[in-house]
């Protein structure tokens, strides 16, 4: 019986059974289809790839890990963590992205005319401040709050130059920004978070 | 464990405990895991020690280029083919069979993707300037023109080869994979690998003679 094609593939790697070569020994054809394959394997053994410049690896490294930054976190394990708000650029948008919500929202507060039905805020006791009406979070929300955690730490390396605010017709008291993001409804602030987020997951050369 | 306490401003009393557990690696991590292995590895990445990943990227960035480079002929492609094969792992780490070695999972994700673009594009003809980094062997000049052509012709009849004889040769010639390994990769029994190996091997000689029979003309 001829050898098989996968006998071939043995007999190129040299365990060929040497029944089996007994037979290539005999058979005309099957010396045919065997003639110069350790030729060829003797020349694409030679054919080696080009090795790329030692500046492509150092540069590849980061390129890798650029590009999984890049893609989606959500999906990515590791991502648990807040590392990659650490990276300047995102630090910076995130800053610039916290002012901006901050200030809309300050503002446009500051430019409602008072209602008077509205309940007049309290000044929470330790205890009553979780409870506040119209703050609507209590201690064991923000623990929990994926959303405030995500503002925490953008806010985090926040700078408010208060000169360039008054500069510009603004003004903003101690404690503003605390108290304008607390103040957002449960909406606001997942939208907040979707804005931050948005913000967060641009390239950091854009 | 990192925790801070945030004081509003108009209401010194009100104080709001924000804590999150901080799982980031100090900046030296891909040092400290230069050591392990490469399931060890894995474990990491997916504990949340994103930084390990780049060891595995470092260990095996070079063996993933060259598998993709065989399929693409060219530095550009190839490059960005690995980085993706990279990306694809470290998103696919948790379906990762720890019953096989790490490299040959990469080496299975690195033939997907270069499948998948020699599927959609036609191989890029390599020129013979290709060679822009010789390796230093102490030849002369010529004959290291000479092998350097050789090579191309060798590449370009390989990229004509159906891709299974092409991911087959590949992996075999190569990279030095048994049969049963490359068989894993590709999704193929060994006695199929067995036959696509020879198949390439016969269909390389065939293009490779007829390259020779047109250059004497």
């Amino acid at each position: 019986m001829h050898l098989k094609d996968s006998e071939f593939a043995d007999l190129i790697d040299d365990v060929l059974p040497a029944e089996r070569r007994q037979h290539l020994d005999r058979c005309e054809s099957c010396q045919a289809r065997a003639a110069g394959l350790p030729a060829v394997l003797a020349r694409a053994v030679e054919a080696d790839v080009p090795e790329p410049s030692p500046l492509f690896w150092e540069h590849f490294s980061a390129r890798v890990a650029g590009a999984i930054r890049e893609s989606s976190p959500e999906r990515v394990p590791g991502t648990a963590g807040f590392g990659w708000l650490r990276r300047p650029a995102v630090v910076w948008m995130s800053a610039a992205a916290v002012a901006l919500v901050v200030l809309v929202t300050t503002l446009s507060r500051g430019t409602q005319p008072p209602d008077p039905k509205a309940p007049v805020a309290r000044v929470p006791t330790p205890d009553a401040a979780v409870q506040a009406p119209g703050v609507n979070i209590d201690a064991e929300d923000v623990e929990a709050d994926q959303a405030w955690a995500l503002v925490r730490t953008a806010a985090d390396d926040l700078e408010w130059r208060e000169e360039d605010a008054h500069a510009a017709g603004l003004s903003a008291r101690p404690g503003s920004a605390d108290r304008a993001v607390l103040e957002l409804s449960a909406e606001e602030r997942i939208e907040l978070a979707r804005l931050l987020d948005d913000e967060l997951r641009r390239p950091s050369g854009a | 464990m990192l925790s801070r306490v945030w004081t509003a401003g108009l209401q010194p009393e009100w104080k709001v405990r924000v804590a999150r557990t901080d799982t980031d690696m100090p900046e030296t991590l891909p040092q400290a895991w230069s050591d392990a292995g490469d399931h060890a590895l894995v474990d990491a990445c997916l504990a949340g020690h994103s930084e390990a990943f780049a060891v595995i990227v470092e260990r095996h960035r070079r063996q993933v280029y060259q598998v993709c480079y065989r399929f693409v002929n060219n530095h550009e492609d190839a490059s960005d083919l690995a980085q993706d094969a990279f990306v694809r792992a470290y998103k696919g780490l948790h379906g990762f069979n720890r019953q096989s070695a790490l490299a040959t999972w990469l080496y299975r994700i690195a033939v997907n993707v270069s499948l998948n673009k020699v599927a959609v594009k036609t191989p890029r003809i390599e020129s013979i300037a290709a060679r822009e980094y010789p390796d230093e062997r102490g030849e002369r000049p010529d004959a290291a023109m000479l092998r350097g052509e050789r090579a191309v012709e060798v590449r370009a009849a390989i990229a004509r080869l159906p891709n299974k004889q092409r991911a087959t040769l590949i992996l075999r010639v190569y990279h030095e994979m048994p049969h049963d390994q490359i068989a894993g990769i590709l999704g193929s029994s060994v006695g199929a690998v067995k036959a696509n190996f020879f198949h390439a091997m016969a269909n390389l000689k065939r293009l490779l003679q007829k390259k020779s029979d047109t250059s004497c003309i």
